[in-house]
């Protein structure tokens, strides 16, 4: 469970910021050596997830996704301590680096790369209302159930 | 962009149409209420729910919903859970329509959440009771013809909860409801009760 000091840095965050707050960021790497992050590491702009897949949002809901078949690794790593300065900054997402662990998983041919982060957010209890990724979700394929895929667990 | 999200609830206007979406983030704690009034949003002490004299008296029924902004990709598995144990103290008699507790409109089958397209305003005698959900005549349309239209909110547990509306959305959007009602029992202990967790979950990329 959260010790008292790291619920009092989540509250003191979530009061300022109506986002939830984040410690980890994916990156997807391809075959010819390139790879996408969630922030990019100069000016911490975000990357939205369909950008690893596709030309653009409208295809990747679609189904269209031609970048798929050059994805080799996908990854959720620790948000270092100086760019979650600069992530809140730019993007104003709410960062606390929590730990560092992180998690690759090898994507083969046909594979459906599976990324997802859970949220958290409590409500009408006696203190304010907190909101928190608290799982990290991984997997070679969606649809996967749960126990197969890898979690990395905040708590 | 990770999307930005806040409680809301959904109150006036007319079935179908809700005539106000109130963000209840700032509130509180708490952040919402249950009266005997269409004021789930008013943390305060008006319109509470009276210990009835015969039978039971019943809040009006709130809907509460999650609103997602800004830019993402995509949002999807909305669910909702409550402790386990409300300390309210509701009183234990009569146990018609159903024990006194605090409830959630529930489905048979499917998402147990309402779609604003089947919202309906709370309604009954401001300052009294509110209308029973699965009252016949007035109760909550989505919810009174359901084998089970009511659940209580302590079955839904952290390791059991509520699907509340399992749509996938890519753009900025207001979930489906969870409605809650509470009703007491001529047994139960005047006051002003404490404050009760609950706690959203929802998946994002």
């Amino acid at each position: 469970m959260p010790d008292d000091l790291f619920l009092e840095r989540l509250m003191d965050i979530n009061s300022r910021y109506n986002r939830p707050i984040i410690s980890h960021f994916w990156i997807v790497h391809y075959k010819d050596g390139t790879a996408l992050p969630q922030f990019d590491p100069i000016d911490y702009h975000e990357n939205e997830y369909w950008r690893a897949f596709s030309d653009s949002k409208e295809d990747y809901v679609a189904g269209i996704m031609p970048k798929k078949k050059d994805i080799v690794k996908i990854g959720w790593y620790s948000i270092p301590e100086d760019a979650g300065m600069g992530i809140m900054k730019e993007c104003g997402i709410p960062v606390i680096p929590l730990s560092d662990k992180f998690k690759e998983v090898r994507i083969k041919e046909n594979d459906e790369p599976y990324l997802m982060r859970e949220t958290i957010f409590r409500y009408a209890g006696s203190q304010p209302l907190f909101k928190y990724v608290n799982k990290y979700k991984i997997g070679r394929n969606i649809g996967m159930p749960d126990e197969e895929l890898y979690i990395i667990e905040i708590d | 962009m990770v999307a930005t999200v806040n409680v809301e609830v959904w109150k006036g206007g007319v079935a179908g149409a809700p005539g106000t979406l109130v963000n209840v983030d700032a509130l509180g704690p708490p952040n919402i209420r249950l009266h005997t009034a269409d004021t789930p949003d008013a943390i305060d002490t008006t319109t509470p729910v009276p210990i009835p004299t015969s039978g039971q008296n019943f809040s009006y029924w709130a809907h509460i919903s999650l609103n997602f902004g800004g830019t993402f990709t995509q949002i999807s598995n909305f669910r909702h859970y409550s402790d386990g144990a409300i300390g309210w103290t509701f009183g234990t008699t009569p146990v018609t329509p159903r024990v006194p507790g605090l409830y959630r409109g529930n489905r048979d089958a499917g998402d147990k959440g309402a779609p604003k397209a089947n919202y309906q305003p709370a309604a009954g005698t401001s300052g009294t009771t509110g209308f029973d959900l699965l009252d016949a005549t007035n109760g909550h349309p989505y919810y009174r013809a359901q084998v089970t239209g009511v659940t209580n909110i302590q079955s839904d547990t952290s390791a059991a909860p509520a699907t509340i509306d399992s749509s996938s959305y890519t753009v900025a959007t207001d979930i489906k409801a969870l409605v809650l009602q509470v009703n007491v029992g001529t047994d139960a202990t005047q006051g002003d009760q404490g404050n009760e967790l609950m706690t959203w979950l929802y998946d994002e990329i």
